[in-house]
């Protein structure tokens, strides 16, 4: 009987099955606590292999069959996933400057101010010539404004300033 | 001269190693083409490993989330790349191989280490273990046989990636040594050597001798 107990080594192998070493065979045929030792911890690492697989099992519903596009796109060539990226941000950009576009059109006009027409020109022109008449009447009597001379001239564009204001 | 007449003037013992040879060839390339038709359909390759899978990739990583992502990711990444594959070993080994492989890109980024310190999806190794069938006789068997693995689950989480990938390849998975290097891409003894490591560890932390 052999009374030195297995080394690690000894003990890796007869757990992991390999029980070439006839040494280390007659050891544990012999030793209690050996083959104690053995029992425990390749029972334990048994019970772990059946309750993590149970485990696993029961979760390993969350992973679902990759869909067709994304099986698709990973089996693309490296040069293919590559260009049809770039046409893909091709295809974004230019719908994307399109409507840039639109949305300008649509804005400029609550932006603008019309240009005046020909009639509405006419008609403020209408309005400021008889208002200018109308002062000419009140300040300055019948007499016209090229007959006056040099203080005349003054004293008639001061009245019409005061009026004015 | 025609080539039977060749192979008539050959040695008998020639003659066999070359049917062999050829047998062997032949059989290889069946299991490709079978193992080629199994990958050709997504769904089932997926019903058939995503269990044994995300349990690989959780005790890999101690997150349920993430190994739920990387077998999705594994997925995917087999199917396109199933034309690579060899037959040189099973889909199974090719699968967590895949699975390992990614589960080290991953580790490799910082957005892991980050996670890794918040840890809010970390697998618990106490509900794991709960999940064992009960088929010890008594209630206190039932409960030591629970602790027990949960010991070893905790355990397992303390080892390098490489220790624990070997110990769960070999006990979980319940893979030879020559698929362990296969999957790890390393020598067979440089398996052995983790896979030493880890169970002296187990043995110690478990209560036996150092």
């Amino acid at each position: 009987m052999n009374f030195e107990h297995l080394t690690d080594e000894q003990f890796a192998n007869i757990l992991t099955g390999d029980h070439t070493d006839m040494r280390a065979r007659l050891h544990v045929e012999s030793c209690a606590k050996c083959q104690r030792e053995l029992t425990t911890l390749g029972t334990a690492v048994s019970d772990l292999n059946h309750a993590s697989l149970r485990w696993a099992e029961l979760r390993a519903s969350r992973i679902e069959v990759p869909s067709r596009w994304v099986l698709n796109w990973n089996s693309m060539p490296g040069w293919g996933a590559t260009l049809a990226g770039v046409l893909m941000f091709g295809v974004a950009l230019g719908a994307h400057m399109q409507f840039n576009q639109q949305s300008a059109v649509v804005t400029r006009p609550s932006h603008t101010i019309p240009a005046p027409t020909d009639d509405m020109l006419a008609q403020d022109n209408n309005l400021m010539l008889s208002i200018n008449n109308e002062l000419t009447e009140q300040v300055g009597g019948q007499v016209p404004v090229s007959d006056l001379n040099a203080s005349s001239r003054t004293a008639h564009r001061r009245a019409i300033s005061e009026v004015s204001n | 001269m025609k080539f039977g007449a060749v192979l008539a003037k050959l040695p008998k013992s020639v003659y066999a190693c070359m049917q062999m040879a050829m047998a062997t060839d032949v059989l290889r390339l069946t299991s490709r083409e079978r193992a080629l038709t199994q990958l050709d359909d997504i769904e089932d390759l997926v019903q058939a490993h995503r269990a044994r899978l995300l349990r690989f990739v959780t005790f890999s990583l101690g997150d349920e989330d993430l190994a739920a992502s990387i077998v999705q990711d594994c997925f995917v990444k087999a199917w396109s790349n199933r034309h690579n594959f060899r037959g040189d070993c099973s889909v199974q080994t090719w699968l967590h191989s895949i699975a390992l492989n990614l589960v080290r890109d991953y580790q490799r980024t910082q957005k892991f280490r980050f996670w890794k310190q918040v840890r809010k999806t970390a697998t618990d190794v106490t509900e794991i273990a709960g999940m064992l069938p009960s088929a010890a006789s008594s209630p206190e068997e039932q409960l030591l046989a629970r602790e027990r693995a949960r010991e070893v689950a905790a355990i397992l989480q303390t080892l390098s990636l490489n220790q624990r990938t070997a110990f769960v390849l070999r006990f979980q998975e319940e893979m030879d040594l020559g698929d362990i290097a296969t999957t790890m891409g390393m020598p067979i003894n440089t398996v052995k050597t983790h896979l030493h490591r880890a169970v002296r560890t187990v043995r110690a932390r478990m209560g036996g001798r150092r």
